[in-house]
C-alpha cells in the first residue's frame, strides 16, 4: 500500500517479480553465468544504494524477498512470473514449482503463474493442464529466446504455438505474459520483433497480451501493434528503471505509452530482483509529466492515472476486488511489520 | 605501412544496425593493433546476450571496411565476452556467411534484417530533417511537394526553394542533417536522390500534405526507441566493463 502526501491508500499489484537461483551451485554452464551477470548488470542501473552484493543477488530466498516486496517495499500482491532456462541451470532458474513454494507460504500476496513452451508438444499440453490442476492459474510468462536442445528459440505465431493458445482458452488462462530475447528460430531473423503477437492478438480476443518490458528494445513496433488490439497490454517493468537514469527519456515513453495504449493497459512491475518496489513507487509517485510532452501529445499522468498503473489494471486482469483482498491482507505479518516501520 | 588514421575513419563508418551510432562513440572498440600489413581488432558489445545476428553484422562491417584502408592485406576482428564469441570470430575472419556459421538456425542470411533496420534509420533522418524545417516556416504542404532538385548543400548550409520558384533561401547548418538523409536513404536503397520527391516513406511513396504529420508521430516514436536503446546500451556497457562515452552526446545526434 503507498499512501500519499494526503492520506489517500493507493493499492500495488506488481505485475512481475521473480524468485530465482542464480547461484554458482545451480548454473549448468557458461550461459548460465552469462545470464544472472547481465541481470546483475540491470540491477545496477537502479540507485546506489539500492544495489546488493552479486551473491546476494544470485540467491536472495523467500524472506528477503517478502520483506523487500511488502514491508519495505509498497507491493500488497505480486505476480510470480517463471522463467525456467533448465537448460542453463541444473534445477531451473525460476520456475512455477519453485515459485509455488513462496505462493502457498504466503497465499494473499501472490499470484502465481505458470508456462508454457510449444516445443513441448503433447507433453508440454499435459503438463499446463497440470499446472492448472494444482495451482488453478490465470495466467503465464512465456520467454520466446529460452535455448532447448540445439533449438535457441520459437515465435508466437507457429501452429504448435497455438495448441497452446487454444489450451490456454479452454482451461481459461486468459493472461499471457510474452517476453522477448536476443535469440529465436530462425536466427537471421529479428529476435525481438513483437510482431508475432498481431496475429493470435486478433484471433485469441478473449486471451490478453502483455507484452513485458513493453517490447524493448522495439519499443516502436510494440506501440504500433498495441495501438491495432485492445487486448495487449504493456508490462512497464525494466521501462521504468529508467526514471533513476534518464527521468526524460521516461516521460517521452510514458507520453508515447499513453497516447498509443490509454491509461488503462499499462502494468507496473518491479522485475524484482532485478529492482525493488520501494525505490521504483517512491519515484514514479513523484514524477510528473513534463508539460510540453503534456501539450503535444494530449496526455497526462495523473494521480488517478498512476493508481492503475501501479494496481488497479493488474487488479481488473486478475480478477482481484480490491476493497476485499485490501481488508484480508491489512492484519497478516508484512502490514503490521510494514505499519511498525513506516509511521502512517 | 598503414596509416592508423585511416583505419579509424573507417572504424567511424561502421554502424550499431539497432542504434545508428557508430561503435567507436558507443565506445564498442576495445583495440585496434596495428602490424605491417595486419589490423587486429577486439571489439565489445555491452552484454554478454546481445543478439549475435548484429553482433555478425557489426563483425563483418568491420572487417569489410577496414579491409579498404590502403595497405591492409589481412583483417581479424575478434567478439569479446559474448555466447556466440567463438563461432562469429571464426566464421567472420573466415569470410563466411551468416547461416554457414549458424547452420540448421538460419532460414537465410542477415540482408533482411539489415534492411528493416535501415529503413528505420532512415525514418529517423528523415524526421529529423523535416522537424528542423517545420521548426523554421515550413508547411507540411511544401515539404510534401519538395522534389529531390529543391534541395542542395552549400558549405555548412542547405539550400532549398519551394513552389517551383527560382529564389534559393540558405538554411544554415543544416547541411550535415541533409547529408545524413541523404545517406541513409542511399543505405536503404531508397536512391540517392537525384530526382522525384525530396520526402518518402520508407517504400518510397511520395508524402502527401495529409500524411506528413502521422508519418513524422511514427518516426518520432522510432527515434525515441533507438534513444532509450542507446541509454540502456551505453549504461550496462559502463556498469560491466568501465566503459565510458558521452551518451547525451550520442541522444543528441538524433534529438528532436
Amino acid at each position: 500500500m503507498y499512501r500519499t502526501k494526503d492520506g489517500k491508500d493507493i493499492f500495488v499489484v506488481d505485475g512481475h517479480t521473480h524468485l530465482w537461483d542464480g547461484s554458482p551451485e545451480n548454473q549448468a554452464n557458461k550461459y548460465g553465468k552469462g545470464f544472472i551477470e547481465c541481470f546483475y548488470a540491470y540491477h545496477k542501473m537502479g540507485p546506489t544504494d539500492a544495489i546488493w552484493p552479486l551473491d546476494v543477488f544470485e540467491k536472495y530466498g523467500e524472506e528477503r524477498m517478502a520483506e523487500d516486496l511488502f514491508v519495505n517495499g509498497y507491493d500488497d500482491i505480486a505476480i510470480l512470473q517463471p522463467t525456467y532456462l533448465n537448460d542453463f541451470y541444473k534445477t531451473g532458474f525460476n520456475t512455477t514449482e519453485q515459485n509455488s513454494v513462496i505462493k502457498q507460504k504466503y497465499p494473499d500476496r501472490f499470484i502465481l503463474n505458470g508456462s508454457w513452451d510449444p516445443r513441448d508438444g503433447d507433453k508440454g499440453l499435459e503438463y499446463l493442464r497440470r499446472l492448472k490442476g494444482e495451482y488453478n492459474i490465470t495466467g503465464v510468462k512465456l520467454y520466446t529466446a529460452e535455448w532447448k536442445g540445439s533449438s535457441h528459440g520459437w515465435k508466437l505465431t507457429s501452429p504448435e504455438a497455438y495448441r497452446f493458445l487454444e489450451e490456454c482458452q479452454k482451461l481459461g488462462i486468459v493472461n499471457l505474459h510474452i517476453h522477448k530475447g536476443p535469440t529465436i528460430y530462425p536466427l537471421n531473423k529479428d529476435a525481438f520483433d513483437v510482431g508475432d503477437v498481431d496475429e493470435p492478438a486478433s484471433l485469441f480476443t478473449d486471451l490478453r497480451f502483455i507484452v513485458e518490458h513493453a517490447g524493448i528494445p522495439r519499443i516502436e513496433d510494440f506501440c504500433f501493434i498495441a495501438a491495432q488490439d485492445t487486448n495487449i497490454y504493456a508490462g512497464l517493468a525494466v521501462v521504468m528503471a529508467l526514471i533513476n537514469l534518464r527521468p526524460r527519456y521516461f516521460a517521452e515513453l510514458m507520453a508515447h505509452m499513453l497516447f498509443w495504449l490509454g491509461p488503462d493497459r499499462l502494468l507496473y512491475g518491479s522485475d524484482y530482483a532485478i529492482w525493488e518496489p520501494k525505490w521504483i513507487v517512491d519515484k514514479f509517485m513523484a514524477f510528473e509529466m513534463p508539460e510540453d510532452l503534456k501539450a503535444e501529445f494530449n496526455v497526462d499522468l495523473t494521480p488517478e492515472i498512476k493508481e492503475k498503473i501501479l494496481g488497479l489494471n493488474a487488479a481488473r486482469l486478475y480478477n482481484l476486488d480490491v476493497p476485499s483482498h485490501t481488508d484480508k491482507i491489512k492484519g497478516d505479518t508484512f502490514a503490521q511489520r510494514r505499519t511498525a516501520h513506516v509511521p502512517a | 605501412m598503414i596509416d592508423e588514421r585511416d583505419v579509424w575513419a573507417q572504424i567511424g563508418q561502421v554502424m550499431d544496425p539497432e542504434l545508428d551510432r557508430p561503435l567507436d562513440a558507443l565506445g564498442f572498440i576495445e583495440s585496434v593493433r596495428i602490424q605491417d600489413a595486419e589490423v587486429v581488432v577486439h571489439f565489445r558489445l555491452p552484454t554478454y546476450w546481445c543478439a549475435s545476428n548484429f553482433a555478425f553484422m557489426m563483425s563483418s562491417d568491420l572487417r569489410e571496411r577496414i579491409g579498404r584502408v590502403p595497405g591492409v592485406e589481412t583483417v581479424t576482428v575478434r567478439l569479446l565476452d559474448h555466447f556466440a564469441e567463438d563461432e562469429i570470430t571464426e566464421g567472420v575472419n573466415a569470410g563466411r556467411t551468416f547461416s554457414e556459421v549458424f547452420a540448421g538456425e538460419t532460414d537465410g542470411n542477415l540482408d533482411e534484417l539489415r534492411r528493416t533496420f535501415l529503413r528505420k534509420a532512415f525514418l529517423v533522418r528523415q524526421e529529423q530533417l523535416l522537424r528542423a524545417l517545420l521548426r523554421l516556416d515550413y508547411t507540411a504542404e511544401q515539404l510534401a511537394r519538395l522534389m529531390a532538385t529543391d534541395a542542395r548543400v552549400e558549405g555548412d548550409s542547405l539550400l532549398v526553394r519551394v513552389g517551383g520558384q527560382a529564389e534559393w533561401r540558405q538554411l544554415p547548418g543544416l547541411a550535415r542533417t541533409f547529408a545524413l538523409y541523404r545517406q541513409k536513404r542511399g543505405a536503404a536503397g531508397l536512391g540517392m536522390l537525384e530526382t522525384g520527391p525530396l520526402f518518402t516513406t520508407a517504400d518510397g511513396e511520395p508524402l502527401t500534405p495529409e500524411s506528413v504529420m502521422e508519418h513524422l508521430r511514427i518516426a518520432r516514436t522510432i527515434r525515441l526507441n533507438g534513444a532509450f536503446n542507446t541509454v540502456l546500451c551505453t549504461a550496462l556497457n559502463r556498469i560491466t566493463h568501465g566503459v565510458e562515452v558521452d551518451s547525451d552526446a550520442l541522444c543528441e545526434e538524433t534529438a528532436g
